[in-house]
């Protein structure tokens, strides 16, 4: 009984819902789709790009389907050959795929020409992919104000175009040009361990979720099993992340607002937890620690009940924090109704994680796909309302207090089980294959497709959900005042390292 | 060193990266950098140092010489992390230029990926007690 309040609450992922997707892939869409595959718990299809307008129709207007939300387009090349990797998603249905679409041209020129090419057509099926497109609306000549990357963590990599009437903004454009740092052939053709130490700078403000993202992927394709005190430890260290990660978001609020106890009290307590974290890992930011079938080392007896004895102590911190910041009338009345957002639009964005659920929407991959060992833990999805700048603080607060629980859990009743030492990469062989994989970290849902061939991997594309995030600040900016955009974009909790590629 | 800069070194960050963190770390109450008269500013036109750190393109190369150019002197730069002081991780083939060289000279080195904010201070202090010429 309970076992079925549980799952009647928080809709678990049905593998075989995904099968009967896969099925009506294969029967709708036939002639369309020239493979369909499971990806973990994901949706695979490759199709051609004269078939892609069709299709993307179909997958809208098909009540079987009912995709109402891109996430990502990419460019890239795969085994010789440029493609598009469309990603898409259903939260009414919940789950996603991604759409791998073959492009005519073999060369770069022509395949970018494509891509500009068949990006209009996209945008008339689904409006948010006009982010992709090349937009004349940036430049200076068109815009009232201009604010350039700023030098606080959260505002260096863009710049923000607003046309305004007055002090209210009517359009705002975001830019990421400075922040396209990577090179067209990076992560391709690279060895698999020199990419696990590097994937962390993706998510720099809670390193420990690509890795796992990585590593995830890749024992699903070699089919590993990990024990469960692996996984407990795993949960454990992102939740630790997370609290750090929401923590570094309530001390850029407090610095955007003017509140500098909070800020210096939020980075004392952050300080506290990554010492908690570098104790475990080695090292603050970057961990490196979780390793393809394992973890780097495992605890010493005596580091779970430390963790279990700092837990009150941050509890209390952050509780403290929360009284010092929320409680005062004047910083809430600033956060109330402003960056309002509801739960349409932040949808139609592709925004997820926190942002998405602070506008009403409940997804949570860790309770809606079942990850890891989640399944096993308890703990509430927090939930919010309004969707403007108060509840996106108050639900990083809910979030932190669950994470706390989370860790309380695990460290009270850790399996006590053998650890294996990590696969060695030098000696997987592996055939051509690809993998999708997917978790919750602090700004929504990190996802990564890996193309890989033994243990070279031939691609690694990274769809971070700070892109959606910039996107839904486009929307939300619009109707509110010039001196607010820092507050809502602070909101968001927009990680640079994500927008890289 | 200006006495009057020695005790009000104002320091502006330039670019995105992990090392960011680590560097405003330093301002808060563990590290408590502005006891030493250490303080963070977003206007070129008041700061004394630049600090180089994460990653660039072209176009985040242009910015940090706009940037230098408009600090008033006596002015000073430190480069920190990995990515400034070697080569980018994620883009080993991106290279400052030489002309950015040519104009940026750079004062101290903080190695580390990212380095601790206790590296940042070190170098901080180092630069307090025996600035070097500009």
């Amino acid at each position: 009984m309970a076992k079925e309040l549980y799952d009647g609450i928080y809709s678990s992922h049905k593998l075989v819902f995904i099968e009967r997707i896969e099925k009506n892939i294969d029967y709708y869409l036939k002639n369309r789709i020239l493979e369909v595959k499971r990806l973990q718990q994901e949706l695979f299809c490759v199709l051609n790009k004269s078939s892609l307008i069709s299709v993307l129709k179909e997958l809208k207007e098909n009540p079987e389907f009912d995709i109402q939300v891109i996430n990502s387009i990419n460019l890239f090349k795969s085994n010789g050959r440029y493609c598009l990797l469309i990603g898409l998603s259903s939260v009414a249905n919940n789950y996603s795929m991604l759409l791998k679409v073959l492009l005519n041209s073999g060369t770069d020129d022509g395949s970018r020409q494509e891509y500009k090419e068949i990006l209009p057509e996209i945008v008339q099926i689904f409006k948010a992919a006009e982010f992709y497109m090349s937009r004349n609306n940036l430049t200076h000549s068109y815009n009232d104000a201009v604010f350039e990357s700023q030098v606080f963590d959260g505002f260096d990599s863009f710049d923000i175009f607003l046309s305004t009437d007055y002090d209210i903004i009517n359009r705002a454009y975001l830019d990421t040009a400075i922040s396209r740092v990577l090179p067209q052939n990076f992560n391709k053709d690279s060895s698999l361990f020199d990419l696990q130490t590097s994937v962390s700078r993706y998510d720099y403000s809670a390193g420990i979720f690509p890795e796992l993202c990585l590593c995830l992927a890749v024992e699903e394709l070699l089919k590993i099993k990990v024990s469960r005190r692996v996984q407990y430890i795993r949960i454990l260290l992102s939740e630790l992340s997370r609290i750090s990660s929401h923590i570094y978001f309530v001390a850029r609020i407090a610095k955007v607002i003017g509140a500098d106890m909070a800020f210096n009290f939020s980075l004392l307590e952050r300080e506290h937890v990554l010492r908690i974290l570098e104790e475990i890992t080695g090292s603050r930011i970057n961990p490196n620690f979780i390793k393809i079938g394992g973890i780097k080392k495992d605890f010493k007896p005596e580091t779970a009940a430390n963790i279990k004895g700092s837990l009150s102590g941050i509890l209390k911190a952050v509780y403290k924090l929360e009284t010092l910041l929320l409680d005062n009338s004047i910083i809430t009345a600033k956060l109330k109704n402003t960056g309002v957002a509801d739960k349409d639009v932040a949808l139609a964005c592709g925004t997820t994680g926190p942002n998405l659920r602070a506008s009403g929407v409940r997804y949570d991959i860790r309770k809606n796909r079942n990850l890891m060992l989640y399944k096993d833990l308890s703990f509430l999805v927090a939930m919010g309302k309004y969707g403007d700048c108060l509840e996106r603080v108050q639900i990083r607060f809910r979030e932190i207090y669950q994470s706390i629980k989370i860790i309380d859990q695990i460290t009270s009743d850790l399996p006590d089980e053998y650890i294996k030492k990590p696969v060695d990469i030098s000696e997987v062989e592996l055939e051509y294959s690809e993998m999708i994989s997917s978790v919750e970290c602090p700004h929504g849902v990190f996802k990564t497709f890996i193309e890989m061939k033994d243990n070279r991997v031939l691609n690694l594309i990274v769809l971070g959900p700070s892109r959606n995030s910039l996107y839904f600040a486009e929307k939300i900016l619009p109707g509110n005042r010039v001196e607010d955009v820092e507050l809502i974009i602070a909101s968001l909790d927009i990680c640079s390292g994500e927008l890289m590629s | 060193m200006k006495s009057l800069v020695k005790n009000n070194l104002n320091l502006f960050v330039a670019g995105f990266g992990c090392c960011k963190q680590e560097i405003f770390a330093a301002s808060g109450p563990v590290y408590d950098i502005s006891r030493f008269g250490i303080n963070f500013t977003s206007i070129p036109e008041e700061s004394d140092v630049l600090v180089i750190q994460g990653f660039y393109n072209k176009e985040g190369q242009s910015r940090l010489l706009k940037y230098y150019a408009r600090m008033r002197e006596p002015k000073w730069v430190i480069a920190v992390g990995k990515c400034v002081v070697d080569c980018n991780l994620l883009n080993k083939s991106f290279q400052f230029d030489d002309g950015f060289r040519e104009i940026i000279n750079v004062d101290f080195f903080v190695p580390g990926c990212p380095p601790r904010p206790e590296a940042f201070m070190y170098a901080i202090l180092r630069l307090l007690e025996s600035p070097p010429d500009y």
